[in-house]
Protein backbone atom coordinates (compact mmCIF):
# COMPACT_ATOMS: atom_id res chain seq x y z
CA UNK A 1 0.00 0.00 0.00
CA UNK A 2 1.12 3.47 -0.71
CA UNK A 3 2.51 5.64 2.03
CA UNK A 4 2.63 9.41 2.27
CA UNK A 5 3.22 11.19 -1.01
CA UNK A 6 6.93 11.46 -1.77
CA UNK A 7 6.82 15.14 -2.58
CA UNK A 8 10.21 16.68 -3.04
CA UNK A 9 9.05 20.25 -2.49
CA UNK A 10 10.03 22.00 0.66
CA UNK A 11 7.49 22.16 3.46
CA UNK A 12 6.65 25.78 2.64
CA UNK A 13 5.91 24.84 -1.00
CA UNK A 14 3.71 21.89 -0.08
CA UNK A 15 0.09 22.18 -1.17
CA UNK A 16 -2.06 19.47 0.37
CA UNK A 17 -5.00 20.22 -1.89
CA UNK A 18 -6.41 22.68 -4.39
CA UNK A 19 -7.86 24.85 -1.59
CA UNK A 20 -4.69 25.15 0.48
CA UNK A 21 -3.73 28.67 -0.60
CA UNK A 22 -7.21 30.00 -1.33
CA UNK A 23 -7.59 31.94 1.92
CA UNK A 24 -4.25 33.69 1.36
CA UNK A 25 -5.15 34.61 -2.22
CA UNK A 26 -8.54 35.83 -1.03
CA UNK A 27 -6.93 38.20 1.45
CA UNK A 28 -4.52 39.38 -1.27
CA UNK A 29 -7.38 39.97 -3.69
CA UNK A 30 -9.27 42.05 -1.14
CA UNK A 31 -6.13 44.11 -0.50
CA UNK A 32 -5.77 45.14 -4.14
CA UNK A 33 -6.57 48.63 -5.39
CA UNK A 34 -9.15 47.22 -7.77
CA UNK A 35 -11.11 45.70 -4.89
CA UNK A 36 -10.77 48.84 -2.76
CA UNK A 37 -11.85 51.18 -5.59
CA UNK A 38 -14.71 48.87 -6.53
CA UNK A 39 -15.95 48.83 -2.95
CA UNK A 40 -15.62 52.59 -2.42
CA UNK A 41 -17.06 53.68 -5.75
CA UNK A 42 -19.70 50.96 -5.78
CA UNK A 43 -20.97 51.79 -2.29
CA UNK A 44 -20.75 55.54 -3.04
CA UNK A 45 -22.75 55.05 -6.22
CA UNK A 46 -25.39 53.06 -4.34
CA UNK A 47 -25.61 55.77 -1.65
CA UNK A 48 -25.85 58.58 -4.21
CA UNK A 49 -28.42 56.79 -6.33
CA UNK A 50 -30.44 55.81 -3.27
CA UNK A 51 -30.33 59.38 -1.96
CA UNK A 52 -31.45 60.75 -5.30
CA UNK A 53 -34.37 58.33 -5.27
CA UNK A 54 -35.02 58.96 -1.53
CA UNK A 55 -34.81 55.21 -0.98
CA UNK A 56 -33.05 53.83 2.11
CA UNK A 57 -33.62 50.34 0.68
CA UNK A 58 -31.49 51.15 -2.39
CA UNK A 59 -28.79 52.67 -0.20
CA UNK A 60 -28.65 49.64 2.10
CA UNK A 61 -29.35 46.92 -0.50
CA UNK A 62 -27.10 48.45 -3.15
CA UNK A 63 -24.24 48.91 -0.70
CA UNK A 64 -24.52 45.34 0.56
CA UNK A 65 -24.88 44.06 -3.02
CA UNK A 66 -21.67 45.79 -4.10
CA UNK A 67 -19.80 44.37 -1.09
CA UNK A 68 -21.13 40.86 -1.81
CA UNK A 69 -20.19 41.16 -5.48
CA UNK A 70 -16.61 42.25 -4.73
CA UNK A 71 -16.21 39.45 -2.17
CA UNK A 72 -17.58 36.86 -4.56
CA UNK A 73 -15.34 38.00 -7.42
CA UNK A 74 -12.30 37.96 -5.11
CA UNK A 75 -13.23 34.49 -3.86
CA UNK A 76 -13.51 33.10 -7.38
CA UNK A 77 -10.21 34.65 -8.42
CA UNK A 78 -8.54 33.27 -5.27
CA UNK A 79 -9.99 29.83 -5.96
CA UNK A 80 -8.53 29.81 -9.49
CA UNK A 81 -5.12 30.96 -8.27
CA UNK A 82 -5.06 28.37 -5.48
CA UNK A 83 -5.79 25.71 -8.10
CA UNK A 84 -2.92 26.96 -10.27
CA UNK A 85 -0.59 26.92 -7.23
CA UNK A 86 -1.65 23.41 -6.29
CA UNK A 87 -1.12 21.84 -9.70
CA UNK A 88 2.24 23.60 -10.18
CA UNK A 89 3.44 22.31 -6.80
CA UNK A 90 1.96 18.86 -7.43
CA UNK A 91 3.70 18.58 -10.82
CA UNK A 92 7.01 19.60 -9.28
CA UNK A 93 6.59 17.30 -6.30
CA UNK A 94 5.72 14.29 -8.46
CA UNK A 95 8.50 14.98 -10.95
CA UNK A 96 5.98 15.70 -13.71
CA UNK A 97 5.23 18.60 -15.99
CA UNK A 98 2.01 20.48 -16.63
CA UNK A 99 0.44 20.22 -20.05
CA UNK A 100 -2.21 22.40 -21.71
CA UNK A 101 -5.81 21.25 -21.28
CA UNK A 102 -7.03 19.13 -24.15
CA UNK A 103 -10.08 17.65 -25.78
CA UNK A 104 -9.30 14.07 -24.90
CA UNK A 105 -6.92 11.17 -25.35
CA UNK A 106 -7.10 8.94 -28.39
CA UNK A 107 -10.20 6.84 -27.61
CA UNK A 108 -8.46 3.49 -27.25
CA UNK A 109 -10.49 2.24 -24.29
CA UNK A 110 -14.28 2.37 -23.76
CA UNK A 111 -13.98 5.00 -21.02
CA UNK A 112 -11.92 7.27 -23.26
CA UNK A 113 -14.48 6.81 -26.03
CA UNK A 114 -17.55 7.29 -23.83
CA UNK A 115 -20.11 10.03 -24.42
CA UNK A 116 -20.16 12.55 -27.24
CA UNK A 117 -18.15 15.34 -25.60
CA UNK A 118 -14.89 14.67 -23.79
CA UNK A 119 -12.32 16.92 -22.20
CA UNK A 120 -9.17 16.70 -20.11
CA UNK A 121 -8.09 19.28 -17.55
CA UNK A 122 -5.07 19.69 -15.29
CA UNK A 123 -2.92 17.37 -17.36
CA UNK A 124 0.34 16.23 -15.80
CA UNK A 125 2.84 14.16 -17.80
CA UNK A 126 5.89 12.39 -16.46
CA UNK A 127 7.40 9.11 -15.31
CA UNK A 128 5.13 6.46 -13.85
CA UNK A 129 7.18 6.52 -10.68
CA UNK A 130 10.26 8.56 -9.90
CA UNK A 131 12.81 5.84 -10.57
CA UNK A 132 10.89 3.53 -12.91
CA UNK A 133 13.54 1.31 -14.45
CA UNK A 134 11.44 0.78 -17.59
CA UNK A 135 11.16 4.50 -18.24
CA UNK A 136 7.40 4.33 -18.67
CA UNK A 137 5.57 7.63 -18.94
CA UNK A 138 2.09 8.38 -17.72
CA UNK A 139 -0.52 11.07 -18.06
CA UNK A 140 -2.58 12.14 -15.05
CA UNK A 141 -5.66 14.23 -15.69
CA UNK A 142 -9.18 15.19 -14.75
CA UNK A 143 -11.37 13.58 -17.37
CA UNK A 144 -14.98 14.47 -18.12
CA UNK A 145 -17.29 12.96 -20.66
CA UNK A 146 -20.79 14.11 -21.29
CA UNK A 147 -23.72 13.41 -23.51
CA UNK A 148 -26.74 15.63 -23.94
CA UNK A 149 -30.14 13.95 -24.05
CA UNK A 150 -30.93 15.57 -27.39
CA UNK A 151 -27.47 15.13 -28.91
CA UNK A 152 -27.99 13.85 -32.49
CA UNK A 153 -24.81 11.74 -32.20
CA UNK A 154 -25.98 10.01 -29.04
CA UNK A 155 -26.57 6.30 -29.40
CA UNK A 156 -29.17 4.54 -27.27
CA UNK A 157 -26.51 3.13 -24.97
CA UNK A 158 -24.64 6.41 -24.39
CA UNK A 159 -24.86 7.65 -20.81
CA UNK A 160 -26.64 10.97 -20.42
CA UNK A 161 -25.19 13.81 -18.37
CA UNK A 162 -21.72 14.77 -17.20
CA UNK A 163 -19.40 12.12 -15.77
CA UNK A 164 -16.17 13.00 -14.00
CA UNK A 165 -13.09 10.89 -13.39
CA UNK A 166 -9.45 11.28 -12.52
CA UNK A 167 -7.32 9.01 -14.63
CA UNK A 168 -3.77 7.89 -15.18
CA UNK A 169 -3.00 6.59 -18.68
CA UNK A 170 0.07 4.55 -19.58
CA UNK A 171 1.14 3.16 -22.94
CA UNK A 172 1.93 -0.56 -22.80
CA UNK A 173 2.21 -1.44 -26.50
CA UNK A 174 3.44 -5.03 -26.03
CA UNK A 175 0.28 -5.98 -24.07
CA UNK A 176 -1.95 -5.48 -27.12
CA UNK A 177 -2.23 -9.09 -28.23
CA UNK A 178 -2.37 -10.68 -24.79
CA UNK A 179 -4.98 -8.27 -23.46
CA UNK A 180 -7.51 -7.28 -26.13
CA UNK A 181 -9.85 -6.01 -23.42
CA UNK A 182 -9.91 -6.23 -19.63
CA UNK A 183 -12.22 -3.83 -17.78
CA UNK A 184 -12.40 -3.51 -14.02
CA UNK A 185 -14.54 -0.86 -12.36
CA UNK A 186 -16.42 -0.33 -9.16
CA UNK A 187 -19.88 -1.82 -9.09
CA UNK A 188 -22.40 0.58 -10.51
CA UNK A 189 -24.82 1.84 -7.89
CA UNK A 190 -28.57 2.08 -8.37
CA UNK A 191 -28.26 5.79 -9.27
CA UNK A 192 -25.74 5.10 -12.04
CA UNK A 193 -27.82 2.24 -13.33
CA UNK A 194 -30.91 4.47 -13.43
CA UNK A 195 -28.93 7.19 -15.26
CA UNK A 196 -27.76 4.68 -17.82
CA UNK A 197 -24.18 5.47 -16.72
CA UNK A 198 -22.66 2.38 -18.29
CA UNK A 199 -20.04 3.14 -20.87
CA UNK A 200 -19.48 -0.58 -21.48
CA UNK A 201 -23.10 -1.16 -22.47
CA UNK A 202 -22.43 -1.05 -26.20
CA UNK A 203 -19.23 -3.14 -26.07
CA UNK A 204 -18.83 -6.81 -26.93
CA UNK A 205 -17.92 -7.86 -23.41
CA UNK A 206 -18.93 -10.47 -20.89
CA UNK A 207 -18.62 -10.76 -17.17
CA UNK A 208 -15.90 -12.74 -15.47
CA UNK A 209 -16.00 -13.73 -11.83
CA UNK A 210 -12.96 -14.25 -9.64
CA UNK A 211 -12.69 -16.40 -6.54
CA UNK A 212 -12.52 -13.49 -4.09
CA UNK A 213 -15.93 -12.61 -2.62
CA UNK A 214 -14.57 -9.24 -1.43
CA UNK A 215 -13.40 -8.37 -4.95
CA UNK A 216 -16.67 -9.54 -6.49
CA UNK A 217 -18.63 -7.39 -4.02
CA UNK A 218 -16.54 -4.31 -4.80
CA UNK A 219 -15.80 -4.64 -8.50
CA UNK A 220 -17.40 -5.45 -11.79
CA UNK A 221 -14.95 -7.36 -14.01
CA UNK A 222 -15.64 -7.67 -17.71
CA UNK A 223 -13.50 -8.89 -20.56
CA UNK A 224 -13.97 -8.49 -24.28
CA UNK A 225 -15.29 -11.53 -26.11
CA UNK A 226 -11.92 -12.10 -27.81
CA UNK A 227 -9.99 -11.91 -24.52
CA UNK A 228 -8.32 -15.12 -23.37
CA UNK A 229 -9.88 -15.66 -19.95
CA UNK A 230 -6.85 -17.53 -18.65
CA UNK A 231 -4.65 -14.53 -19.46
CA UNK A 232 -7.12 -12.23 -17.68
CA UNK A 233 -7.09 -14.49 -14.62
CA UNK A 234 -3.29 -14.58 -14.67
CA UNK A 235 -3.23 -10.78 -14.76
CA UNK A 236 -5.63 -10.67 -11.83
CA UNK A 237 -3.45 -12.90 -9.66
CA UNK A 238 -4.50 -13.34 -6.00
CA UNK A 239 -2.03 -10.73 -4.73
CA UNK A 240 -3.38 -8.11 -7.17
CA UNK A 241 -6.98 -9.01 -6.34
CA UNK A 242 -6.38 -8.62 -2.59
CA UNK A 243 -4.54 -5.35 -3.20
CA UNK A 244 -7.32 -3.95 -5.39
CA UNK A 245 -10.08 -4.98 -2.96
CA UNK A 246 -8.27 -3.27 -0.08
CA UNK A 247 -7.06 -0.17 -1.94
CA UNK A 248 -8.45 3.01 -0.33
CA UNK A 249 -9.22 4.59 -3.73
CA UNK A 250 -10.84 1.45 -5.16
CA UNK A 251 -9.37 2.30 -8.56
CA UNK A 252 -10.80 0.77 -11.71
CA UNK A 253 -8.81 0.10 -14.83
CA UNK A 254 -9.19 -0.61 -18.52
CA UNK A 255 -6.53 -2.37 -20.54
CA UNK A 256 -7.04 -2.40 -24.27
CA UNK A 257 -5.09 -1.74 -27.45
CA UNK A 258 -1.87 -1.30 -25.50
CA UNK A 259 -3.28 1.43 -23.28
CA UNK A 260 -3.77 1.09 -19.56
CA UNK A 261 -6.18 3.60 -18.05
CA UNK A 262 -6.45 3.55 -14.27
CA UNK A 263 -9.26 5.71 -12.93
CA UNK A 264 -11.41 6.64 -9.99
CA UNK A 265 -14.68 8.54 -10.04
CA UNK A 266 -14.65 12.29 -9.37
CA UNK A 267 -12.01 14.95 -9.88
CA UNK A 268 -9.33 14.40 -7.24
CA UNK A 269 -7.87 17.56 -5.78
CA UNK A 270 -5.42 16.49 -3.12
CA UNK A 271 -1.82 15.38 -3.38
CA UNK A 272 -2.19 12.18 -1.38
CA UNK A 273 -4.92 10.72 -3.58
CA UNK A 274 -3.08 11.75 -6.75
CA UNK A 275 -0.02 9.87 -5.55
CA UNK A 276 -2.12 6.85 -4.67
CA UNK A 277 -3.62 6.85 -8.13
CA UNK A 278 -0.23 7.04 -9.83
CA UNK A 279 1.15 4.29 -7.56
CA UNK A 280 -1.85 2.13 -8.39
CA UNK A 281 -1.24 2.73 -12.12
CA UNK A 282 2.43 1.81 -11.65
CA UNK A 283 1.54 -1.44 -9.92
CA UNK A 284 -1.05 -2.38 -12.55
CA UNK A 285 1.31 -1.48 -15.39
CA UNK A 286 4.00 -3.66 -13.85
CA UNK A 287 1.62 -6.61 -13.53
CA UNK A 288 0.29 -6.21 -17.08
CA UNK A 289 3.79 -5.87 -18.54
CA UNK A 290 5.01 -8.92 -16.62
CA UNK A 291 2.09 -11.06 -17.76
CA UNK A 292 2.49 -9.94 -21.36
CA UNK A 293 6.23 -10.53 -21.44
CA UNK A 294 7.38 -13.71 -23.18
CA UNK A 295 8.04 -16.57 -20.77
CA UNK A 296 11.72 -17.01 -19.88
CA UNK A 297 13.49 -19.90 -21.57
CA UNK A 298 14.08 -23.21 -19.83
CA UNK A 299 16.55 -23.16 -16.99
CA UNK A 300 20.06 -24.13 -17.94
CA UNK A 301 21.36 -27.24 -16.17
CA UNK A 302 23.69 -26.37 -13.31
CA UNK A 303 27.33 -26.21 -14.37
CA UNK A 304 29.90 -26.92 -11.71
CA UNK B 1 -62.13 -14.92 6.79
CA UNK B 2 -60.90 -14.39 3.20
CA UNK B 3 -58.50 -11.70 4.39
CA UNK B 4 -57.03 -14.03 6.97
CA UNK B 5 -56.48 -16.72 4.33
CA UNK B 6 -54.84 -14.20 1.98
CA UNK B 7 -52.55 -12.97 4.75
CA UNK B 8 -51.57 -16.55 5.68
CA UNK B 9 -50.91 -17.49 2.04
CA UNK B 10 -48.85 -14.30 1.54
CA UNK B 11 -46.81 -15.04 4.66
CA UNK B 12 -46.19 -18.62 3.54
CA UNK B 13 -45.14 -17.41 0.09
CA UNK B 14 -42.80 -14.81 1.62
CA UNK B 15 -41.27 -17.41 3.93
CA UNK B 16 -40.79 -19.75 0.96
CA UNK B 17 -39.15 -17.02 -1.07
CA UNK B 18 -36.86 -16.16 1.84
CA UNK B 19 -35.95 -19.83 2.24
CA UNK B 20 -35.07 -20.19 -1.46
CA UNK B 21 -33.05 -16.95 -1.56
CA UNK B 22 -31.17 -17.81 1.63
CA UNK B 23 -30.35 -21.30 0.42
CA UNK B 24 -29.12 -19.95 -2.92
CA UNK B 25 -26.92 -17.46 -1.08
CA UNK B 26 -25.42 -20.35 0.91
CA UNK B 27 -24.72 -22.30 -2.26
CA UNK B 28 -23.06 -19.27 -3.88
CA UNK B 29 -20.93 -18.64 -0.78
CA UNK B 30 -19.95 -22.31 -0.62
CA UNK B 31 -18.97 -22.29 -4.30
CA UNK B 32 -16.85 -19.21 -3.66
CA UNK B 33 -15.06 -21.12 -0.89
CA UNK B 34 -14.43 -24.06 -3.23
CA UNK B 35 -13.19 -21.73 -5.93
CA UNK B 36 -10.87 -19.94 -3.51
CA UNK B 37 -9.58 -23.27 -2.23
CA UNK B 38 -8.73 -24.39 -5.76
CA UNK B 39 -6.88 -21.06 -6.12
CA UNK B 40 -4.82 -21.95 -3.04
CA UNK B 41 -4.24 -25.39 -4.50
CA UNK B 42 -2.94 -23.93 -7.77
CA UNK B 43 -0.43 -21.73 -5.95
CA UNK B 44 0.72 -24.58 -3.71
CA UNK B 45 1.11 -26.75 -6.81
CA UNK B 46 3.33 -24.09 -8.36
CA UNK B 47 5.56 -24.25 -5.29
CA UNK B 48 5.67 -28.05 -5.39
CA UNK B 49 6.68 -27.91 -9.06
CA UNK B 50 9.52 -25.57 -8.24
CA UNK B 51 11.13 -27.85 -5.65
CA UNK B 52 12.76 -30.43 -8.02
CA UNK B 53 14.40 -27.61 -10.02
CA UNK B 54 15.62 -25.92 -6.88
CA UNK B 55 17.02 -29.16 -5.46
CA UNK B 56 18.73 -29.98 -8.77
CA UNK B 57 20.30 -26.54 -8.97
CA UNK B 58 21.55 -26.56 -5.38
CA UNK B 59 22.76 -30.16 -5.65
CA UNK B 60 25.12 -29.17 -8.44
CA UNK B 61 26.98 -26.88 -6.05
CA UNK B 62 26.39 -28.40 -2.64
CA UNK B 63 26.05 -32.13 -3.21
CA UNK B 64 27.36 -32.95 0.25
CA UNK B 65 24.50 -31.02 1.89
CA UNK B 66 22.26 -34.01 1.24
CA UNK B 67 20.52 -33.68 4.64
CA UNK B 68 19.01 -30.30 3.80
CA UNK B 69 18.06 -31.38 0.29
CA UNK B 70 16.45 -34.63 1.36
CA UNK B 71 14.43 -32.73 3.99
CA UNK B 72 13.02 -30.55 1.19
CA UNK B 73 12.14 -33.58 -0.92
CA UNK B 74 10.47 -35.30 2.02
CA UNK B 75 8.57 -32.14 2.95
CA UNK B 76 7.38 -31.82 -0.64
CA UNK B 77 6.11 -35.40 -0.66
CA UNK B 78 4.31 -34.80 2.63
CA UNK B 79 2.75 -31.59 1.28
CA UNK B 80 1.54 -33.29 -1.89
CA UNK B 81 -0.08 -36.17 -0.01
CA UNK B 82 -1.70 -33.98 2.68
CA UNK B 83 -5.50 -33.60 2.78
CA UNK B 84 -7.75 -30.91 4.24
CA UNK B 85 -6.85 -27.35 5.18
CA UNK B 86 -5.34 -28.17 8.60
CA UNK B 87 -3.15 -31.03 7.41
CA UNK B 88 -2.11 -29.15 4.28
CA UNK B 89 -1.28 -26.05 6.34
CA UNK B 90 0.94 -28.14 8.62
CA UNK B 91 2.69 -29.88 5.71
CA UNK B 92 3.12 -26.61 3.78
CA UNK B 93 4.64 -24.95 6.85
CA UNK B 94 7.18 -27.79 6.93
CA UNK B 95 7.92 -27.33 3.24
CA UNK B 96 8.30 -23.57 3.74
CA UNK B 97 10.82 -24.13 6.54
CA UNK B 98 12.74 -26.69 4.45
CA UNK B 99 12.87 -24.29 1.50
CA UNK B 100 14.04 -21.53 3.83
CA UNK B 101 16.86 -23.89 4.85
CA UNK B 102 17.90 -24.31 1.21
CA UNK B 103 17.92 -20.56 0.61
CA UNK B 104 19.93 -20.08 3.80
CA UNK B 105 22.31 -22.79 2.63
CA UNK B 106 22.97 -20.85 -0.55
CA UNK B 107 24.43 -18.04 1.55
CA UNK B 108 27.49 -20.25 2.07
CA UNK B 109 27.93 -20.85 -1.67
CA UNK B 110 28.57 -17.56 -3.51
CA UNK B 111 28.98 -19.39 -6.84
CA UNK B 112 25.50 -20.88 -6.46
CA UNK B 113 23.98 -17.55 -5.51
CA UNK B 114 25.52 -15.96 -8.58
CA UNK B 115 23.96 -18.42 -11.05
CA UNK B 116 21.12 -17.10 -13.15
CA UNK B 117 19.02 -20.21 -12.61
CA UNK B 118 19.23 -19.96 -8.82
CA UNK B 119 18.42 -16.26 -8.85
CA UNK B 120 15.44 -16.89 -11.09
CA UNK B 121 14.21 -19.73 -8.91
CA UNK B 122 14.63 -17.61 -5.81
CA UNK B 123 12.66 -14.73 -7.36
CA UNK B 124 9.97 -17.13 -8.54
CA UNK B 125 9.78 -18.70 -5.08
CA UNK B 126 9.35 -15.28 -3.48
CA UNK B 127 6.59 -14.43 -5.95
CA UNK B 128 4.83 -17.75 -5.34
CA UNK B 129 5.03 -17.20 -1.57
CA UNK B 130 3.27 -13.83 -2.06
CA UNK B 131 0.57 -15.46 -4.16
CA UNK B 132 0.11 -18.24 -1.59
CA UNK B 133 -0.38 -15.65 1.14
CA UNK B 134 -2.88 -13.74 -1.00
CA UNK B 135 -4.78 -16.92 -1.93
CA UNK B 136 -4.87 -17.89 1.73
CA UNK B 137 -6.36 -14.52 2.63
CA UNK B 138 -8.97 -14.82 -0.11
CA UNK B 139 -9.92 -18.33 0.99
CA UNK B 140 -10.10 -17.39 4.67
CA UNK B 141 -12.20 -14.29 3.89
CA UNK B 142 -14.60 -16.38 1.81
CA UNK B 143 -14.73 -19.10 4.47
CA UNK B 144 -15.40 -16.52 7.18
CA UNK B 145 -18.24 -14.96 5.15
CA UNK B 146 -19.71 -18.40 4.43
CA UNK B 147 -19.43 -19.60 8.05
CA UNK B 148 -21.07 -16.42 9.32
CA UNK B 149 -23.93 -16.82 6.88
CA UNK B 150 -24.75 -20.38 7.82
CA UNK B 151 -24.37 -19.82 11.55
CA UNK B 152 -26.35 -16.62 12.03
CA UNK B 153 -29.96 -17.04 13.19
CA UNK B 154 -32.51 -17.35 11.54
CA UNK B 155 -30.55 -18.28 8.39
CA UNK B 156 -29.01 -21.16 10.36
CA UNK B 157 -32.48 -22.81 10.22
CA UNK B 158 -32.12 -23.09 6.44
CA UNK B 159 -28.53 -24.32 6.70
CA UNK B 160 -29.47 -27.21 8.98
CA UNK B 161 -26.88 -29.97 8.61
CA UNK B 162 -26.55 -29.62 4.85
CA UNK B 163 -24.03 -26.77 4.93
CA UNK B 164 -20.99 -27.60 7.00
CA UNK B 165 -18.67 -24.85 8.27
CA UNK B 166 -15.35 -24.54 6.48
CA UNK B 167 -11.99 -24.83 8.20
CA UNK B 168 -9.64 -21.89 7.89
CA UNK B 169 -6.29 -22.30 6.19
CA UNK B 170 -4.08 -21.07 9.00
CA UNK B 171 -0.42 -21.14 9.79
CA UNK B 172 -0.11 -24.47 11.54
CA UNK B 173 3.19 -24.11 13.33
CA UNK B 174 3.28 -21.58 16.18
CA UNK B 175 6.98 -21.11 15.41
CA UNK B 176 6.05 -19.57 12.03
CA UNK B 177 3.69 -17.13 13.73
CA UNK B 178 6.12 -15.99 16.41
CA UNK B 179 7.50 -12.49 16.06
CA UNK B 180 11.25 -12.60 15.74
CA UNK B 181 12.95 -11.20 18.78
CA UNK B 182 15.36 -8.38 18.13
CA UNK B 183 18.01 -7.85 20.75
CA UNK B 184 20.03 -4.67 20.75
CA UNK B 185 23.51 -4.85 22.18
CA UNK B 186 23.73 -3.23 25.58
CA UNK B 187 26.06 -0.24 25.63
CA UNK B 188 29.16 -1.11 27.54
CA UNK B 189 29.82 1.06 30.57
CA UNK B 190 32.41 3.70 29.84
Amino acid sequence: MSTAPPLSSTASDFRANADSTRAGHFREALNTRLAAYSLVFGVAAAVLYGSARHSPAIILGGGLGVIALVFAASWLAADREAEVDFYAALAEGMGMREMPDGDSLFPTTPLLAAGTERRLEHLLAGPVVGSDEHGRQCLLAHYTFETAENDPHRSLTDPVGEHRFTLCAIDLPHTTSRFPGVYVRRHQGVAEWANGDDWLAGERVHQLELESAAFTDAYDLRVSDDQDEVAARQLLAPSLVVWLAEHPLRPGFELRAGTLVVFCPGHLDDAGRYTWLRDAAARLAESAAREAAPAPGPLAPPVV
Amino acid sequence: MTTVVIVIVALVLLAGLWWVLTRNAFVRARNKCDEAWSGVDVQLGRRHDLVPNLVATVKGYADHESGVLSRVTEARSAAISANGPREIARAESGLGRALGGVVALAESYPALRATESFQRLQAELAQIEDEIQASRRIYNANAQAYNSRIQVFPASLVAGGRFAARQYFEIADPADRATPEVAFPQPSPA
